[in-house]
C-alpha cells in the first residue's frame, strides 16, 4: 500500500524544507534547489514512505485557523475535531462573555487554544497527564500568546477541583482490539491518546464522574465521540447529567455529544 | 459627518434600527434634500444613535457616495473648460502659421508647441471620454480568475499552466494580492484547472476583458513529427460578491469530505482535508436579508429568485489547510458562481446588448491567439498583432498595454451606446 495523497504530501514536505509558500513553488518550479536541502527532502520522503504522518515530519499541523506544533508524543489534531469548536460557537453565541473553560486531555492544546482565540475574554485550563504532551501543549500556548489566559496542568482530569462554564474534550475512544487494525500512520501516534479501553468508553465514564462535580449549573460539556458510540446517551442520566443532543461533522457522522448540568 | 442634517439622520435611524416594511416604504418615498451641510455635533442628535453599528456603517456609505459624486461631476466641467482653452490656443497658433513668417527659428518653435498642444488635447479628450462613460459597472475589488484547459489534451494543459503563471505574475506586477484557491495538476506537467483569487484596486475593471477562449498554435513538446497543433484554454473572470449580496441558506448545502471511508475522527490520520459542496436549493427560505441600502433592493429580489431557479452547483476545494478553511473557500466559490448567474439574469432584465457583448465572460468567443512559430499574438477584438510572445507571457508591461487598449475600446463602445440610448429617448 502506497501513500494516498503522494503529490500533496511531497508538496507539503517541499514547502517545509524550503520554507516557502505553495504559490512560490508553483510559480518558480523551474528553479534549482540547494544540495543539502535536496538531501533533506529525500530523507523526509523516505520517512514518509515508512508511513510516518506528514505532521510528524514537518512538526506542525493546521487546525481551525492556526498552526500547531506537534510531535510523536501527542495526538495529531484531526479536522473532524473542529466540530467541537463550531458546536461550542453555536451554544455560546456572545463572543465577549467571560467563560471559564476546561479541556480534558489537551494533547497539543489545539481545542483549548482555538476556543480561547474565539472568545477573547475567556480563560481556560487544560488537563494533560502525559508529561511529554504537557510540554508540547505549553509550547503551543506560548506560541499563540495565550500564557495569560490558558493554563495547562500536568495532571489527569480526575484531579479537577474547580467549577467551569464549559468543558470540551477529545478523549481516547478507540476500542482496544481495534488498535492493531488501524491505519499505519495512526499506529505511529501515542497509544495513550487513542486507547479507550475494551469498550472504548472508559474515559467517558471517568469524565462524566468528574463533570458532575466540576460543571456549573446550566453549563455544557461538548465531547468528541467515535463510531458506534451513539448509545452513550443512555449512560449519561446515571451520573446525574442531562443529555442534550448529538452534533454532526461535515461528512454527516455523529461526532460530538452535548451534555448539560442540571443540578447545582 | 459633515453632509448630514438632523432630519436625515432620524430617517436613517428609523431605517436601520427598525427595518420593517412600512419604514422601508416611507423611506423610499422620501426624497433626500440635497443640502446636507449641518454637522452632527449640532444639538439634538443623540450620540447613542451615532454609536449604533448599523447607523454608523450606513452613514459611512453615504459619505463615500457623496464624495464620489462631488469628485466626478466638476471634473467633467473642468476638463471641458481646459479643452476649450487649449482649442483657443491652437487656433491662434494656426493663425500665426498662415501669415508665413520669415523667421525660421520661430517657425520650428511654433511647430513644436503645436505638436505638444495637440498631444495634450488628445489626452484630455481621452480623459473626458472615460469620465463620460456611464459608470454603472459592478464596483468590485475582488475577483476570481478561473483557468481551464480546453480542446487539445496534454498540450492545452501545458499552455494552461503558462497562462496561469502569466496572470499571477501580472497580478504581482500590478501589486494586487493573489491567492491560489484551486490547482489541479496532471502527472505529466501542466494543469487541468486552476483558480486564482485576486484582490486589488481596479482589478475587475482591467481583467474583465480577459475572459474568453485563448487559442494557442505551436509545435508541442509532446509532438514528434513536428506538426503545428491548435489548442484552447478558457479563462473566466468572476467578480466576487460580498456577503451582503448573495445569501446562501445552510440547509441547501450538502457537504462531503474526502475521506476514504469509515469512522473518521481518531481512527484515521490524513493529510487531505478537501471539502466538496453541493448546492441543492430546497425552495425554503430561512431568512431573507433585509437590505439596508435601497440600491440593493433589486438585487435582493434576484437572490430570492435564484433560490428557486438555481440547482446543482457543485464546488470543491482541495488544499492542505484545515477543513474549516476549505469550507470557507468552497462557500466563497459557490457564492461567486451564484452571483455570476444572478448577474446574467440581471443583464437580461435590463436588456443591455452591450453588456452581453463586452462585459460578459462568455466562454464561447475566441479572443486571442498565441502563435509561437510566428512569435505573434493576435487580439481578435482589437484586430491587431503584437510580437515578442515570450516577454508577453511574463505578464508585465506588454500585457498591461493590451489591457489598456481593450479598456479604451470598450469605453468607446459604451459611450456610443450611451449616446444612442439618449438619442432614442429624445
Amino acid at each position: 500500500m502506497g501513500v494516498d495523497t503522494a503529490y500533496l504530501d511531497c508538496e507539503i514536505i517541499m514547502q517545509h524544507v524550503l520554507g516557502v509558500e505553495r504559490s512560490f513553488i508553483i510559480m518558480n518550479h523551474t528553479d534549482f534547489v540547494l544540495a543539502h536541502k535536496e538531501s533533506k527532502f529525500w530523507q523526509l520522503i523516505k520517512k514518509r514512505a515508512k508511513k510516518h504522518p506528514v505532521s510528524h515530519l514537518t512538526g506542525k499541523r493546521e487546525f481551525w485557523n492556526s498552526n500547531f506544533i506537534v510531535s510523536r508524543d501527542v495526538l495529531d489534531p484531526r479536522p473532524d475535531s473542529e466540530t467541537v469548536i463550531s458546536t461550542a460557537l453555536k451554544y455560546y453565541i456572545n463572543k465577549k462573555q467571560k467563560l471559564k473553560i476546561a479541556d480534558f486531555g489537551t494533547g497539543t492544546g489545539c481545542l483549548l487554544i482555538s476556543i480561547l482565540s474565539e472568545y477573547q475574554y475567556a480563560i481556560g485550563i487544560g488537563f494533560e497527564k502525559s508529561l511529554r504532551a504537557y510540554r508540547i501543549a505549553r509550547k503551543n500556548v506560548k506560541k499563540h500568546n495565550l500564557l495569560g489566559r490558558a493554563k495547562i496542568f500536568p495532571h489527569s482530569w480526575t484531579e479537577c477541583r474547580d467549577l467551569f462554564d464549559l468543558v470540551i474534550s477529545n478523549p481516547p475512544y478507540i476500542k482496544r482490539d481495534k488498535l492493531k487494525t488501524l491505519q499505519v500512520e495512526v499506529q505511529k501516534e501515542p497509544k495513550i491518546a487513542l486507547d479507550g479501553g475494551v469498550s472504548g468508553l472508559d474515559c467517558y465514564l471517568s469524565i462524566f464522574a468528574t463533570l458532575k462535580k466540576c460543571l456549573k449549573k446550566g453549563g455544557f460539556a461538548i465531547l468528541e465521540i467515535g463510531e458506534d458510540q451513539n448509545n452513550i446517551d443512555r449512560l449519561i442520566p446515571l451520573y446525574g447529567l442531562a443529555f442534550q443532543r448529538y452534533a454532526y461533522d461535515l461528512s454527516g457522522m455523529e461526532r460530538c455529544i452535548i451534555v448539560k448540568q442540571v443540578h447545582d | 459627518m459633515k453632509f448630514l442634517n438632523i432630519r436625515n439622520i432620524f430617517n436613517l435611524c428609523n431605517k436601520t434600527l427598525w427595518p420593517s416594511q412600512c419604514f422601508q416604504l416611507s423611506f423610499l418615498k422620501c426624497e433626500f434634500p440635497v443640502c446636507r451641510h449641518l454637522s452632527t455635533t449640532a444639538p439634538g442628535v443623540p450620540s447613542t444613535l451615532l454609536n449604533n453599528l448599523g447607523v454608523r456603517s450606513y452613514l459611512d456609505k453615504l459619505i463615500s457616495e457623496e464624495y464620489s459624486d462631488t469628485m466626478s461631476k466638476p471634473k467633467v466641467s473642468a476638463l471641458i473648460n481646459t479643452i476649450r482653452l487649449l482649442k483657443v490656443d491652437l487656433k491662434s497658433l494656426y493663425e500665426f502659421d498662415t501669415e508665413k513668417e520669415n523667421d525660421k527659428e520661430f517657425c520650428t518653435q511654433l511647430q513644436k508647441e503645436k505638436g505638444s498642444l495637440e498631444e495634450q488635447l488628445k489626452e484630455l479628450e481621452l480623459d473626458l471620454l472615460s469620465c463620460l462613460v456611464p459608470n454603472n459597472e459592478i464596483k468590485c475589488e475582488d475577483i476570481m480568475l478561473e483557468i481551464t484547459a480546453g480542446v487539445g489534451g496534454q498540450e492545452a494543459m501545458i499552455f494552461t499552466q503558462e497562462l496561469f503563471e502569466m496572470y499571477s505574475s501580472f497580478s504581482h506586477y500590478k501589486g494586487w494580492q493573489s491567492e491560489i484557491a484551486d490547482y489541479i495538476h496532471t502527472d505529466m506537467g501542466g494543469i487541468r484547472h486552476a483558480c486564482l483569487m485576486i484582490s486589488g484596486n481596479n482589478c475587475y475593471r482591467l481583467l474583465q476583458h480577459e475572459g474568453g477562449v485563448h487559442r494557442v498554435q505551436r509545435v508541442p513538446k509532446t509532438e514528434k513529427s513536428g506538426r503545428i497543433h491548435t489548442s484552447t484554454v478558457t479563462v473566466a473572470i468572476l467578480p466576487q460578491p460580498t456577503e451582503l449580496e448573495v445569501v446562501i441558506n445552510d440547509r441547501d448545502l450538502v457537504i462531503e469530505t474526502k475521506r476514504a471511508s469509515g469512522a473518521g475522527g481518531q481512527h484515521v490520520n490524513k493529510t487531505d482535508s478537501a471539502v466538496r459542496m453541493h448546492h441543492k436549493p430546497t425552495g425554503y427560505i430561512s431568512h431573507i436579508n433585509i437590505i439596508i441600502f435601497p440600491k440593493y433592493l433589486l438585487l435582493s429580489n434576484h437572490v430570492f429568485k435564484m433560490y428557486i431557479v438555481l440547482s446543482g452547483v457543485v464546488v470543491e476545494c482541495q488544499t492542505d489547510r484545515s477543513q474549516i478553511k476549505n469550507r470557507k473557500i468552497a462557500l466563497q466559490k459557490l457564492r461567486v458562481i451564484i452571483y455570476q448567474r444572478q448577474l446574467k439574469e440581471q443583464q437580461l432584465f435590463t436588456k443591455s446588448a452591450r453588456k452581453q457583448q463586452v462585459g460578459s465572460s462568455a466562454r464561447s468567443e475566441k479572443i486571442r491567439t498565441y502563435n509561437f512559430n510566428q512569435n505573434r499574438i493576435t487580439d481578435h477584438r482589437l484586430c491587431q498583432n503584437f510580437h515578442n510572445l515570450l516577454v508577453f507571457l511574463e505578464g508585465g508591461e506588454y500585457l498591461d498595454n493590451i489591457i489598456n487598449k481593450l479598456q479604451e475600446r470598450s469605453n468607446e463602445i459604451l459611450l456610443n451606446e450611451f449616446i444612442e440610448s439618449i438619442s432614442e429617448k429624445i
